[in-house]
């Protein structure tokens, strides 16, 4: 099965280092295939520095494109991941720089 | 005996042996071509040291301590490039293709990776390349053969010198070996100075030739007060530095003991000092300070959150305590001072240019009504246990009093009909930190309990300069005469209607401003918990008399330097060297 679906970067910081971790680990989960796009360069997600080197920051429409037997739940893991756990991430991050 | 100047990032002042952590050695390698038969030999070499490299790593992660728990994203993040298509395949890649040895390949790779990173644009992110440098470095040394693993070998109490330290580099290291941290690159809020204030120990950055000038084992003394590190320093240096560190931590612990007393003038006036705080957590800390009151409490916090906005019971709960905390004192909170950009996933919101200047604060609230009327029931209902005030930020005209007065209004007639009690004579202040808003003080004076001045945000919009900015934070001046003579105008308009009047910005808590905000009459002041016992020591120094005839000569200068250099003749005396170095720096 092929999905593809469009998130908005929400967070303050983009896609930096700890979110990136976080997706290649969840694309890791899934036997399905999983490409991320921004604009017209499209990247294996499951690879930490393509994912770094798209430079995504606030605002950015990227596109995510499953193929596999598992690309629905791996897309709602990704629906979940980017719709509330991004934020926890970056509290964290606030917060060690509180400290 | 010679002096670095650099930028002090951590309190205190040690002296020690330096361990100078070199790194560079590392990057001259031979760069050689390998015949056919050797391609699958040098591979097996490269896949080696990878494999070397993340069994260290991983015994990284395991053994990290337990305060930087929270960096081991980095560590995983390291684990993940070693697995990198772009990175360790096409290393392989080009060892088979153009027969190179491994060195030569891995930066291949490393520059490539640093041509793509190059051409992103936000800077937080291209950093990112240095992960990639990091574990490239481990891999070469792996490669090498350099197995001396410089940061877990220190045996004696030593000075950490290096060009950067990573939060990485920090966990290999005994911590209770490292009596210092200096180094070349840095600034007051990179991660060595954060993590060296987290950890208490005396740091200095950017100190650019550190590594070079520093060899290992020199004895060198580190002042994280003034950034200056000095390298074989003769025996009176030592002496000297000894006391002064001695010097400061008794005025330290001599303040902090005095601070729980109110603070009078020379000639009998009491200054109120009050602490601004952003967590229900620190109003025993800013009472441990000294603080008699919550002079600013933000709000901001509870809407930071991911799992949408804060119900009113919640608000609620958050403001009783705080108000029951501090009691008999007062707390002044402070309604939501948020840009919408700040909460985009809970209500709906336009990309803003310049989001200093656009829809935040009050008129937000104003616009948003359902979300204001909540924290107001919510601090409503506080009120009834404690000394609560009311205070509402960034207010430009008398409308958006009277819009925010109206809602105040419905929310407590439908309190009032549900039968819940709160403080009937609730007092109402708004923000003073718009200049709209000082130059019709007389005005808005009629139509609220108290002034607030904000000096932050105060002084970035009546100078025009975003003091985030660094190539134009420097002309972020709260000496500028024209924000004395502002400050002026509020005072005037404040006591000719007779209401009350406070200042919480943060030149309420530098020791220089005293003088100056004694001088304008401004006896109610809120600022950093950690600043009180200094402030409260200089107040019981000096005299409002005094203060006044700063204050004259002070209205006839022109420039904010002129301003800063009679505050600083004025208030050296009274204060500890450590403390003038920072005023300097």
């Amino acid at each position: 099965m092929k999905i593809e679906k469009e998130f908005k970067i929400i967070n303050e910081l983009g896609i930096h280092a700890r979110v990136a971790v976080k997706i290649v680990e969840i694309a890791n989960s899934y036997t399905s295939s999983l490409l991320m796009r921004k604009g017209d360069r499209e990247v294996d997600a499951k690879n930490i520095l393509s994912i770094l080197s798209l430079g995504c920051q606030k605002g950015d429409l990227v596109t995510f494109k499953a193929n596999g037997d598992d690309a629905k739940q791996l897309m709602e893991r990704l629906n979940l991941f980017f719709n509330e756990e991004i934020h926890r991430i970056e509290e964290d991050i606030k917060k060690g720089w509180k400290d | 005996m010679e002096r670095l100047k650099g930028i002090p990032a951590s309190q205190g002042i040690v002296i020690g042996k330096a361990h100078v952590i070199d790194r560079s050695s590392i990057h001259f390698f031979y760069h050689y071509l390998i015949k056919e038969e050797q391609v699958k030999r040098e591979i097996e070499r490269f896949k080696d040291a990878i494999d070397k490299t993340r069994e260290q790593i991983e015994r990284l992660k395991e053994n990290l301590p337990e305060n930087l728990k929270s960096y081991s994203y980095i560590l995983d993040s390291h684990l993940l490039i070693l697995k990198d298509k772009m990175f360790i395949d096409a290393a392989v890649e080009t060892i088979e293709k153009d027969k190179i040895n491994a060195e030569w390949a891995l930066s291949r790779a490393v520059k490539n990776i640093e041509k793509v990173f190059d051409e992103i644009k936000d800077e937080y992110i291209k950093e990112r390349y240095l992960d990639v440098k990091a574990v490239a470095d481990r891999i070469m040394r792996n490669l090498s053969g350099y197995t001396e693993d410089d940061l877990s070998n220190i045996t004696q109490r030593v000075i950490i010198v290096a060009h950067d330290l990573s939060p990485v580099d920090t966990s290999e290291m005994d911590i209770g070996k490292v009596m210092g941290f200096i180094t070349d690159v840095g600034g007051k809020t990179s991660h060595t100075s954060i993590m060296a204030q987290a950890l208490n120990i005396p740091a200095v950055v950017g100190l650019k030739v550190a590594t070079i000038r520093i060899n290992d084992g020199d004895l060198i003394i580190v002042d994280g007060y003034s950034g200056e590190v000095i390298i074989s320093p003769d025996d009176s240096t030592i002496l000297a530095y000894q006391e002064k560190e001695l010097n400061y931590k008794i005025y330290e612990s001599r303040v902090l003991k005095e601070s729980k007393k109110p603070a009078f003038t020379l000639d009998g006036h009491r200054i109120n000092v009050m602490a601004n705080i952003e967590f229900l957590e620190e109003v025993v800390t800013a009472k441990d300070y000294g603080a008699e009151g919550i002079g600013l409490y933000r709000t901001e916090f509870h809407y930071l959150r991911s799992k949408g906005l804060p119900n009113e019971e919640e608000l609620f709960e958050d403001y009783r305590e705080v108000a029951q905390l501090i009691y008999p004192s007062s707390v002044v909170i402070r309604t939501l001072d948020l840009g919408g950009d700040k909460f985009a996933s809970h209500i709906s919101f336009t990309e803003e240019i310049n989001p200093a200047l656009g829809l935040r604060a009050i008129r937000l609230c104003l616009q948003q009504p359902h979300i204001f009327k909540t924290q107001l029931r919510a601090i409503l209902r506080a009120s009834a246990y404690g000394n609560i005030k009311l205070m509402f930020p960034m207010i430009s005209g008398v409308k958006e009093i009277m819009g925010a007065r109206e809602i105040l209004q419905e929310t407590s007639q439908e309190l009032e009909r549900e039968g819940i009690e709160y403080d009937k004579s609730l007092k109402v202040g708004i923000m003073i930190e718009i200049p709209s808003a000082v130059m019709i003080a007389d005005i808005l004076a009629r139509y609220v309990d108290f002034f607030s001045i904000g000096t932050n945000d105060l002084i970035q919009y009546a100078l025009a300069i975003d003091r985030i900015n660094e190539q134009i934070s420097f002309m972020y001046q709260p000496y500028h005469p024209s924000l004395i003579r502002m400050l002026f105008e509020v005072v005037q308009a404040a006591s000719r209607q007779g209401i009350e009047i406070s200042l919480c910005g943060e030149m309420a808590g530098d020791p220089l401003c005293i003088p100056l905000l004694l001088g304008l009459g401004i006896t109610d002041l809120s600022m950093n918990p950690a600043n009180i016992p200094i402030v409260k020591s200089l107040i019981r120094a000096m005299s409002m008399e005094d203060a006044r005839r700063d204050l004259e000569n002070i209205m006839d200068m022109e420039t904010a330097e002129e301003v800063k250099d009679y505050l600083y003749d004025k208030m050296s005396p009274l204060l500890p060297k450590p403390v003038l170095e920072r005023l300097n720096g």
